[in-house]
Formats: C-alpha cells, sequence, structure tokens
C-alpha cells in the first residue's frame, strides 16, 4: 500500500472513528465504543472486504446476543449451569469460527457478542435486553457509517481483483505443469515443485478472499460466483494432483515415457494449448482452442519390456496424468463459462476430487486441531469465570469477558504467541492511560474530543498493521473510557491496567493447558499424528480386511482426514519455529521434512484409494503372502514412528526394500510364465497399480528417512522456557 | 527496612506492597529463565513453565522478606 493509500485510509477511519462516537454520545445510547469497536475493526484496505466483514459482523451480532438471552433466561442464579452453558456456546462457536473459513468471523461475533452481552452489566442484568438492543444498533451504526465514508471518500474497490487473482493462479499452475512436464520428458531436473506448491497455496487463499469480498461489492461477480467457486475448487483439486503426479516421478524418469506412451507428445501439446487459451480467457482476450479429448494409450510391446515396478510407476503416473487432463478441460471451460456469464442455473457442477481416501460416513467428521482450539476457549472462559468468583482480582467479571474474548483470537491464529502479545498492549495502554489521565481531563467539548479520537486512530491506522493495530486499537477503546457522564476514576483505569497484564499472563498459562503451544513441540506432535493415522489407515488396508462397522467408517474418515491436513498444518507450524534458538541449517531441514511428508501423503492416498484385488486371479493369489509382509512391514514403520518420528538409518531401510524388490520381481516373473502370459488386462492394470502404490509409500519412506536422519531430534524435544 | 506493610503511593495511588513484590518477583523469574535458556540449563527440568511459577514465588517471597513486606 502507498503512502497516499495509507494517509487517506487513516484519515477515513479516524474520521468513521470520531463520527460513530459523536453520534452515539448525541444519541445517549450507552457505551458508545461499541461502535467504535465495529468502525477499528472492520477498516480494512478495500471497500469490498470492509462490506464483507460489517456483514459478518452484524448477522454475528444477532446470535450471540441471542444466545446470551438464552443462557441468561435457563440459569439467571445459578452459576454452575450458567458457565456450563457459556463454555458450551463457545465450544461452539470456535469450532465453527475455525473450521468454516467462508464465514469465520460472524462466529468469531457470535461467540465474543455472547460474553459481553452476558456481563455487561453485572449488577442489574434484568438491562440485559436493553444491552443486547444496543450492542446490535450501535454495531449497525458503526458498520453502516464506516461503509457511507469507505463507498463515498476515495473509494477504493475490489473489482477486476478477482480476474487479476485468477490470472495469476492459472499462470502458477500452468507453471507447476510446465515443471512436471519438462522433468518428464527429460528436460529439466526435478525439484521445482514445492516452491510453486507453497505460491499456489497463497494464491488460492488470496483468490478466496477477493472473491468474498468482490462479491460483496458486485453484482456481476455475485451472480457467477458458483462459477467462480468452482473455478477454486479446480484449481485446488489440480494442484494436488499435480503434486501427486510429480511425486511419482523418482520411478518414472528411469523409464524411456516416450516410447510407453506414443501419443505423449500431443498430450503434453493438447495440455499446453489449454493452459495457453485458460490465459487468454482469464485476460478477456478471444481464444479459438477447441478442447480434444486426450488419450493416453501404452504402447504395449514397450510396456512388456520393462520391469514389474517399472510397469507400476507407468500405471500410476497415467492415472494422474489422466486425472489433470479431465481437470484441465474441466478448467477451461468453467473459465469459459465465466468469460460468457453464462450462469448454469446456479447448479454446481461436481469437482473432480484426486482421490477418495476415505470410506462414507454419514457422521460428522471433526477435525482434532480445531476441537483442541474450541477447548482451550472454553476452558479459558471457564477458569477466568471461576477466578472471578472465588478470588475476584482487579477486572472482575474481565477475567470471564476479556480472557474469553482474546482466547478466540488466539484461537484463530494459533501460531500467534500469547506471550508475544504481553509487551504491545502494556505499551500501548500505559500511553492511553496517559492521555487519559493529562489530556482528557482538559477537553470541554465534543470538538475537543472529537479531535482526540480523530488522532489517535489516524496515527494508529497511519503506522500499524495487522496484530499490532488491533491490539492498539484496543488499548485506545478500553482505556479512553469514554461515556455520556464522563467521569474520571485513575483507580480504575490503573487497576485495569494490572488487569491486562495478568489476564495476558493467566492466557499464557492457560495456552499450556492442551499441551506446549512451542512450535518445535507442536511439529513433534503433529510428527507423531501423522504417522499414527498413517499406520492407522494401512492396517485397516490390510489385505484381509473385510466388513467394516459403521463406527470403522467413522474412524478411517477421521484419520484420513488427519492425514490429509496434517503437512499443511505442519508446515504452518514449521515456520513459526524460532530459528535462533536452533542450531545451523535445522530451520531448513525441518521444511524438507515438511516436503517429504507431504509427498508421503500424496503416496499414501494414491495407495489408498487403489482397489483391492485379491480375487482367484494368478497374479494377486498367489502375491498374496509377499504383499501382506510388505503391507505389515510399511505398517510396523508408521508405528515405531508415531512413537518416535526419529527415523532408524536410510542405508538398512534401503537394503531391505530392495532386497524385497527383488525378490517380488522374480515371483512375479514366475507367475505369469505359469499362467503362459493370460493375465487379463483389467487385473495386471489393477495389480500394479495396487503394486505401484506400495511402491510409491516405500519410496516415500526412504525420502522421509533420509531427511529425518539429518535432524537433531534431541535439540528439538528439548526443555526450553518460552 | 521496616518489617511493617505499607502501601506504595504513586501519584496519590496506592499500590498494595503484594502486587509490587509480585511484580519484581515476575521479572526477577523471567530474567533467571532468559539466562536459563540462554545457557541451554532450561533442558535439566522436566516442565519448564511450572518451573517459571516457581521461580516467581520464591522470589516474590524473597523480595518481600527482604525488601518489600507484605
Amino acid at each position: 500500500m502507498s503512502n497516499t493509500t495509507k494517509l487517506k485510509e487513516a484519515i477515513k477511519t479516524g474520521l468513521a472513528f470520531a463520527l460513530v462516537y459523536g453520534i452515539a454520545l448525541w444519541a445517549g445510547w450507552m457505551n458508545p465504543y461499541w461502535a467504535g469497536w465495529a468502525v477499528a475493526v472492520i477498516a480494512l484496505p478495500t471497500a469490498g472486504a470492509s462490506i464483507l466483514k460489517g456483514k459478518d459482523r452484524v448477522l454475528g451480532t444477532f446470535p450471540g446476543c441471542g444466545a446470551a438471552l438464552v443462557i441468561h433466561a435457563l440459569a439467571p442464579q445459578e452459576r454452575l449451569p450458567f458457565i456450563l452453558l457459556t463454555c458450551g456456546w463457545m465450544f461452539f462457536t470456535t469450532y465453527l469460527m475455525v473450521s468454516r473459513k467462508k464465514d469465520s468471523y460472524l462466529w468469531t461475533m457470535a461467540g465474543y457478542t455472547c460474553l459481553i452481552i452476558l456481563l455487561s452489566d453485572v449488577d442489574s442484568p434484568g438491562n440485559m435486553f436493553q444491552h443486547a438492543v444496543f450492542r446490535t444498533a450501535e454495531t449497525i451504526m458503526g458498520v453502516v457509517v464506516y461503509t457511507l465514508i469507505a463507498v463515498f471518500l476515495w473509494p477504493q474497490t475490489n473489482l477486476g481483483a478477482i480476474r487479476k487473482s485468477s490470472a495469476e493462479l492459472a499462470a502458477t499452475l500452468n507453471d507447476i505443469y510446465c515443471s512436471g512436464r519438462d522433468t518428464l520428458l527429460g528436460r529439466r531436473a526435478p525439484g521445482s515443485y514445492h516452491g510453486l506448491q507453497s505460491k499456489v497455496i497463497q494464491q488460492l487463499a488470496q483468490f478466496g478472499q477477493v472473491l468474498l469480498a468482490e462479491g460483496s461489492e458486485s453484482y456481476e461477480v455475485q451472480e457467477v460466483s458458483h462459477l467462480w467457486e468452482r473455478f477454486h475448487g479446480l484449481s485446488t483439486t489440480l494442484l494436488e494432483t499435480a503434486g501427486r503426479w510429480q511425486s511419482g516421478f523418482a520411478e518414472i524418469v528411469r523409464i524411456d515415457v516416450q516410447a510407453v506412451f506414443p501419443e505423449l507428445q500431443t498430450f503434453f501439446s493438447e495440455l499446453d494449448s489449454r493452459f495457453a487459451a485458460l490465459a487468454d480467457v482469464l485476460a478477456g482476450r478471444s481464444s479459438a482452442h477447441l478442447t480434444q479429448p486426450g488419450s493416453l494409450e501404452v504402447d504395449r510391446a514397450a510396456v512388456e519390456r520393462l520391469a514389474s515396478f517399472d510397469r507400476a510407476a507407468v500405471e500410476i503416473a497415467r492415472k494422474e496424468m489422466l486425472r489433470m487432463e479431465a481437470l484441465t478441460a474441466a478448467l477451461l471451460e468453467c473459465t469459459r463459462e465465466l468469460e460468457d456469464q453464462a450462469a448454469s442455473g446456479g447448479k454446481t457442477k461436481p469437482i473432480l476430487t484426486p482421490g477418495k481416501m476415505d470410506r462414507g460416513t454419514w457422521l460428522p467428521v471433526p477435525d482434532w486441531e480445531h476441537l483442541r482450539s474450541a477447548a482451550f476457549v472454553s476452558a479459558t472462559t471457564g477458569v477466568g469465570f471461576l477466578i472471578w468468583i472465588i478470588f475476584d482480582p482487579p477486572g472482575h467479571s474481565g477475567w470471564f469477558q476479556f480472557s474469553g474474548t482474546i482466547a478466540l483470537l488466539i484461537a484463530l491464529l494459533p501460531q500467534a504467541r500469547a506471550s508475544m502479545m504481553i509487551i504491545p498492549v502494556a505499551v500501548t495502554s500505559a500511553i492511553c492511560l496517559a492521555i487519559y489521565v493529562f489530556v482528557m481531563p482538559q477537553l470541554s467539548s465534543f470538538l475537543g474530543l472529537g479531535s482526540l479520537l480523530f488522532t489517535t486512530m489516524f496515527l494508529v491506522c497511519y503506522f500499524f498493521n495487522g496484530m499490532a493495530r488491533f491490539f492498539c486499537s484496543m488499548a485506545i477503546l478500553n482505556m479512553l473510557v469514554i461515556q455520556n457522564q464522563q467521569v474520571y476514576i485513575f483507580a480504575a483505569l490503573a487497576n485495569f491496567y494490572i488487569f491486562l497484564v495478568m489476564a495476558f499472563a493467566f492466557l499464557f498459562v492457560m495456552s499450556y493447558l492442551l499441551g506446549s503451544p512451542r512450535p518445535e513441540k507442536v511439529v513433534l506432535h503433529l510428527l507423531d499424528r501423522c504417522f499414527h493415522s498413517a499406520e492407522f489407515l494401512m492396517s485397516r488396508k490390510a489385505l484381509n480386511f473385510g466388513r467394516i462397522s459403521p463406527l470403522e467408517r467413522w474412524r478411517i474418515a477421521f484419520h484420513a482426514r488427519q492425514l490429509r491436513s496434517l503437512p499443511v498444518k505442519l508446515s504452518a507450524w514449521s515456520k513459526a519455529v524460532d530459528r535462533k534458538r536452533l542450531p545451523e541449517y535445522a530451520s531448513e531441514q525441518i521444511q524438507a521434512l515438511v516436503v517429504s511428508i507431504q509427498s508421503l501423503v500424496y503416496r499414501m492416498e494414491q495407495f489408498l484409494e487403489t482397489e483391492m484385488v485379491i480375487r482367484a486371479q494368478p497374479l494377486s493369489q498367489e502375491l498374496r503372502d509377499d504383499l501382506k509382509i510388505w503391507h505389515t512391514g510399511i505398517e510396523n514403520i508408521f508405528g515405531r514412528w508415531s512413537r518416535n518420528p526419529q527415523a532408524e538409518p536410510v542405508a538398512p531401510l534401503r537394503q531391505r526394500l530392495e532386497t524385497g524388490f527383488i525378490r517380488l520381481e522374480k515371483q512375479i516373473e514366475e507367475v505369469v510364465n505359469r499362467s503362459g502370459g493370460e493375465v487379463s488386462r483389467e487385473e495386471g492394470e489393477n495389480f500394479y497399480r495396487l503394486l505401484g502404490g506400495y511402491r510409491g509409500i516405500s519410496e516415500a519412506v526412504l525420502a522421509y528417512a533420509g531427511v529425518a536422519q539429518d535432524i537433531d531430534w534431541s535439540h528439538l524435544r528439548e526443555e526450553r522456557f518460552s | 527496612m521496616t518489617s511493617v506493610p505499607s502501601e506504595f503511593a504513586v501519584g496519590g495511588i496506592y499500590l498494595p506492597p503484594l502486587l509490587v513484590a509480585g511484580c519484581i518477583g515476575v521479572l526477577l523469574a523471567y530474567w533467571t529463565a532468559r539466562l536459563l535458556n540462554r545457557y541451554r540449563l532450561s533442558r535439566h527440568f522436566y516442565y519448564p513453565p511450572l518451573v517459571f511459577v516457581a521461580l516467581a514465588v520464591l522470589y516474590t517471597i524473597a523480595v518481600g522478606y527482604l525488601f518489600v513486606p507484605f
């Protein structure tokens, strides 16, 4: 953001801030800072983003107020039911807040507003309904005032951002595809995928935000939002498919792929044309490219000359390439529909998923991290309540209300440490305390007060952003206690200041409640869980596995979800590890570890979606015992690593694997010879896919072991003060 | 130093001696923790957060006994 834009935005926010206080004071509404909060929070760089956040703030206020009134009606005099109901509501809203990215802020508000209204007037809770009404009215007023200012004064529009964002996304997906294509054709060495993958993940997140923001200020975008959502879904699936395709390159680059796939050049030419057409259409240019169905038949003679494991690798790669072909065709079709504005009646076509790793279950499948976050907020609110009613330290009901609110924030940004917030809060609160003591008593009209409010908010918005801006705004709103009947009580403010510092210390202690919040400890914990889930899924995919109960289906779906989501979480936490506290190169090694885990997860997905083909057919029947030994071996390795991710040395592992490959290769040859080459094509494909799945997991296990053996695990496990 | 507890007056605001001793205790515990981290001595503790709380309590009592009776 340029300095001029920053200046304009700061002026807009400062103006809206002073104005909402003026309106609330003029109308004699209670707690004018509620309107100020609305302005401080929804002031975002573009009008669309502000409108969206404002809408979520207003919509979230209603269920929050409703829940507070219901809780109070059900348990007006009983402490235990009161706190249990409140904690239950906080658990529910926090879970939705962290799991639903689309309306996360709405649920944040639903939890936060409930806490605010429940204890808005402790001495006379009979006024609770009045508080709820004023809270809602002032929030709406704050949102309306800021929206009007944002729309009419130097408007910063989002229009066009979605086109730019989608074009950037398509360009990076094209880069990923080109890197895979060139590697497969021997034009470049493998390795650039993971850098591009991180870029696409960021672009996808940005695209999602832009879509919501632009959709909130443009009817044209809103009308075709289902198509943009499909574009987003297809791009995500294409990224995953490209990742799975490229994770198998280590095995396939040794093979003469052009001999095995005679139509490979034509296939890639078609994909090249599709990506070029995609870029043209997104840039608003016409494209004459007509999508041709891409085929990728193998040359049977060339394939038969390959060793069994190479055939398996060919089968796996073919399947992924065909999936990419289908996805690129769907992406281009979707983009053309967008260009023509030919809304398909609001119907959303199904998105091709890279594979169905989990087995269907009608039960909800929660995410472990989301449950932990919800439990943390709920427990913090409950313990804060107990501190208030048992000890009643300075801050009083704030222990319940404020701690719960900041806990929500920590749940939203788990990598941000509570300990890191203590100093900014203490410093900004001290400055505001000085303003309250020395400046505010000198003011005698709204002109003076309005100027002060404008100046403070202007300075905060101009010089800070992100969390620093949020905490500075919080200090202004909480320390400059502005009311219609203005009184100055230094002791109350000093107590509040002490409370703030104590409350953050309390949150710091609470953050240890559900395990250490230190990033390196979290990384270790996530690795344990990753291997535990991998072990569980492997055990349920055993060759003799029969019928499964509904509970078992749910467990499979749960672990599949865990496995799928863990690489992203690992990546986020590994970036939060303090490099200064680790040995040299440790952070690079951890990043490499995350990449190897991502690769392992892709291989697990590929394997788990293969159909088990243990029928009365020669190949699978006769090799059943060997495959079982291999399966058990992998399962045992995952079991060991789930207890201790420090892998054994890679050399003996590789030797064991190579010996197994050679033995199995010989046996396959014997079986094929015995059956006189009468292995059906379908059985052959299925079997080699299964074999490729085992081989892929084994290679990924070796890659992980190779990275893990360089890491100083004892240093990572070492205890230290946070 | 007298052993009779007395408030600290800062600009007409009376602060309880326990609060002052507690703040000094926490600050001392913080610096001790930093030193222990720096020389990698914290690895010998089973659970450092609990050690931090214990250090803060011990320092508060020591400060109360020696400088700020409460």
